[in-house]
């Protein structure tokens, strides 16, 4: 077939595909694998974890990323094992799939980037191997299950076993040829594996020429394999044509009721079963049975299974049904009713929607502004349809955190187990959504909090029991939406931060003063400063210093805010809470000599008169006032950016808060409330220090979005300096 | 048996991309030529399976209106494509 571009870029597309689709096998992979620790003989569980190895060792084969194919094919094979009980799970087989698993990662990383690391390749071979080695023992002792064979057996073991006679009952769909599976291929392949017998072909749905589409395929056929291979060799064989081909492999040993079974499914019309029928009581397959019981009977439903499980047969449509492929069918209906869209198309259309919101806000306003009252309503209908298309549209990017939080149960799993603790996680509220932008930049701070959580939180299993806790350390992962935001906590049940220690530290830091009264709130807090670690030990896992800075930085970059509570041998919660979307959201709006300004609506505790301090030196950028017994910090916006305000009238004092303190900011006027789509600034305007970005009013004119951490960070070094100063120009006003 | 026509020559790539057009053209041969149809296969150097299924077809389709395929020459190639399926015996040369 010749190859042209758009061929190519297909191919292209589809490997991207494979990509995305191989990273979601790799999920379930993983968590069926973690499944499988604590419930062993969950087979739905151990089908699906077979299932994603199949799925990515057959799409790999497809674009021949042989590498993927062939270390892959390894772990599917113990995979078959385990469900079919020749191999019994333990902690040494599942530590072995898991690293598998990261191998196959690896391999698919190297399909990614394009490169290929000879390390990688060693690992490759160093767990094939061991992979293998695990299906060597079961050999022996395998009469009970001939399906079973170990792949590769060795020649002295071929010898001893003999080859036995395996049916196959092949069935190619119309569209194999076009496909490019050739039927003929697969037949001389087979020829590789043992020495095909009784080869029968059926070509009595081969219509006439005139009627025949000539790039159709009609060809159905049976034949025997002589082979010492096992089931999953012989399947692989037709790996890539499960689509097109209806397969059936029935083994030596098959029962009657297996061929029964195969004749039901396989038959559309009774003279074609009775010529099945008859061709195989020919070449010696045991039929001599009583007609097959109905499907509820176990014995059949078992057989049936056999004969479908190993390829994941997709329906055609013809014979019974068994639970299982009732299943199945479930399962891929439950897949329909997801379709991919590119993020890009998605992000346009809420950039869309967001300019909606502007302009029929602008619509509102020029309506009012004529006078119209029809109009008016009519921009008011908009106006509220526009809300529900924005919180519609809103809602497409959000995606539950569920999964963000079930790739912790692995690392749970591996860093407890590298610590020698017993820690057990616990996930609730998986199913809160949040913007996915988030959701992928959230996991990283929280892989920190989990695992400061591991190593330095929960004590080994001695310890907790000498302090009478149970001797099972909890972790918990929790998330919630709470009044427009999502809150998200990570807490562990462990021995909780250490005041003591802390201080210790931050003194020999040099981050305190010796003698500086310090509530436990901040105290707590100071672990998020930059270069703070107090473990002793510096480990593999955390306590190099560089972790909750980082995460407090990662969570104010979207927004959020930080909040640690510990309690002493009790343990510790830190507490995330970030905004539900980065694209939208709730401002106060005022205004600094007639620029208007945005200041997140969650970061507003109130609006109060301009205080005393400020009136009496009214120059200063930024100064101290009290409020109800608390001395905090003000800021003149007007002067910050650069210009007294012309304001002769009354002021305003806006206090807003961050995770750690409350400020005061000093606007001209307040203006209320106002939903805000976000805009990031241009370039040039990326160095402005205080503004997070614009927005346009319904007016027309732009407003600032203002950064209040960044803000408040400012005002609180500024004002430093002149805190004694003012202290003391307080103290003096009082004399 | 005598030689009313020579036999008809497929040419040697006989694969799904030349398929629909060998069935034109063997429908074209069917419409024109009455009786027994005689085909040489010895210069066959590419068999697929479309092909063979072609081969069914105006087997059949000869079969129904009572004529037969005679096959006067077979290529390794296409011998070996009929005796994967274990159709050796539909089409073995007649001559």
């Amino acid at each position: 077939m010749p190859m042209n571009d758009d061929d190519a870029e297909i191919i292209a597309a589809a490997r991207e595909g494979f990509l995305e689709e191989a990273g979601d096998m790799l999920r379930q992979f993983e968590q069926a694998l973690l499944v499988m620790e604590t419930s062993p003989q969950d087979t739905e569980n151990l089908n699906a974890a077979f299932r994603a190895a199949h799925t990515i060792k057959g799409t790999a084969g497809l674009f021949g990323f042989d590498a993927v194919v062939a270390f892959t094919h390894n772990v599917e094979s113990v995979m078959d094992a385990l469900r079919e009980g020749t191999l019994a799970p333990s902690d040494t087989l599942s530590a072995l799939l898991l690293q598998s698993r990261d191998q196959m990662e690896h391999l698919l990383g190297e399909v990614t980037t394009g490169t290929s690391d000879p390390s990688v390749a060693a690992d490759s071979q160093r767990l094939g191997a061991a992979l293998a080695a695990l299906l060597q023992p079961t050999a022996g002792a395998s009469a009970t299950s001939p399906g079973a064979l170990p792949a590769q057996a060795s020649d002295g073991q071929a010898a001893e076993a003999g080859p036995g006679r395996w049916h196959l009952c092949l069935r190619f769909g119309p569209d194999a040829l076009r496909s490019g599976l050739d039927p003929l291929a697969f037949i001389r392949y087979l020829g590789h594996l043992g020495q095909v017998v009784d080869m029968h072909t059926w070509h009595e749905r081969v219509p006439p020429l005139a009627e025949l589409d000539a790039e159709g395929c009609h060809l159905g056929m049976d034949l025997g394999l002589l082979t010492t291979a096992d089931r999953a060799t012989i399947a692989a064989v037709f790996e890539f044509a499960e689509d097109d081909c209806d397969i059936h492999i029935l083994a030596p040993d098959a029962s009657a009721a297996e061929f029964q079974a195969l004749l039901d499914s396989v038959n559309a019309t009774p003279a074609e079963r009775e010529a099945h029928a008859a061709l195989l009581q020919a070449v010696g397959c045991a039929l001599h049975a009583p007609p097959a019981p109905p499907p509820a009977v176990t014995a059949v439903t078992a057989a049936d299974e056999q004969v479908i499980t190993p390829l994941e047969r997709r329906d055609n449509g013809t014979g019974g049904g068994t639970d299982r492929r009732a299943a199945e069918a479930g399962r891929r209906s439950n897949d329909a009713k997801f379709i991919r869209v590119r993020a890009d198309k998605l992000d346009k259309l809420i950039d869309l929607i967001g300019e909606l919101v502007i302009a029929s806000s602008g619509a509102q306003l020029a309506a009012q502004q004529e006078g119209a009252p029809r109009v008016a309503e009519a921009t008011l209908r908009i106006h509220d349809l526009v809300q529900e298309a924005r919180d519609g549209a809103l809602g497409l990017r959000m995606v539950p955190i569920g999964e963000t939080f079930q790739r912790f149960q692995r690392v749970v799993r591996d860093v407890s187990k590298a610590l020698g603790k017993d820690v057990a996680l616990q996930i609730t509220g998986g199913d809160t959504e949040m913007d996915k932008s988030m959701v992928e930049t959230i996991a990283d701070p929280l892989m920190h909090l989990v695992r400061n959580s591991l190593d330095h939180g929960v004590e080994p299993a001695a310890e907790r029991l000498a302090q009478g806790k149970p001797g099972q350390g909890q972790l918990a992962l929790h998330a919630y939406h709470e009044s427009g935001s999502i809150v998200i906590e990570v807490s562990d049940d462990g021995r909780g931060l250490d005041r003591g220690r802390i201080l210790r530290k931050a003194i020999e830091r040099g981050l305190i003063g010796a003698d500086q009264p310090l509530s436990d709130n901040e105290v707590h807090q100071l672990i998020c400063h930059p270069g703070f670690s107090t473990a002793e030990q510096v480990t593999d896992i955390s306590g190099r210093g560089v972790g909750m800075d980082v995460v407090k930085r990662n969570i104010e970059a979207l927004r959020g805010q930080m909040h640690l509570v510990s309690e002493a041998g009790r343990g510790t919660t830190t507490q995330i809470r970030l905004p539900l979307t980065l694209a939208i959201i709730d401002g106060f709006l005022c205004e600094v000599n007639g620029v208007h300004y945005v200041v997140p609506l969650e970061a507003v505790v109130e609006c109060i008169e301009t205080p005393g301090e400020f009136h009496a030196e009214p120059g200063r950028i930024s100064g101290y006032f009290h409020l109800r017994g608390e001395m905090l910090p003000y800021l003149d916006l007007a002067r910050y950016f650069g210009q007294a305000s012309g304001q002769d009238g009354r002021r305003s004092l806006l206090l807003v808060r961050t995770s750690t303190s409350k400020v005061g900011l000093i606007v001209d006027r307040l203006q209320g409330e106002h939903q805000t789509v976000i805009k990031p600034l241009a370039p040039m305007f990326r160095d402005v220090q205080g503004i997070a970005g614009s927005t346009i009013l319904g007016s027309g004119e732009v407003a600032l979005i203002l950064d209040v951490p960044a803000l408040v960070d400012q005002c609180i070094r500024t004002s430093l300096g002149s805190r004694l100063r003012s202290a003391a120009a307080l103290l003096t006003s009082r004399d | 048996m005598a030689d009313a026509l020579p036999a008809l020559d497929l040419g040697p790539e006989l694969t799904i991309v030349r398929s629909a057009a060998l069935r034109e053209r063997l429908l074209a041969h069917l419409g024109q030529h009455a009786g027994a149809l005689r085909l040489d296969l010895s210069s066959a150097s590419d068999v697929d399976s479309a092909s063979v299924q072609l081969l069914l077809a105006l087997r059949r389709s000869l079969a129904e209106r009572g004529e037969a395929l005679h096959i006067t020459g077979l290529s390794r190639a296409a011998g070996d494509a009929l005796a994967v399926y274990g159709l050796q015996a539909l089409f073995a040369p007649a001559d």
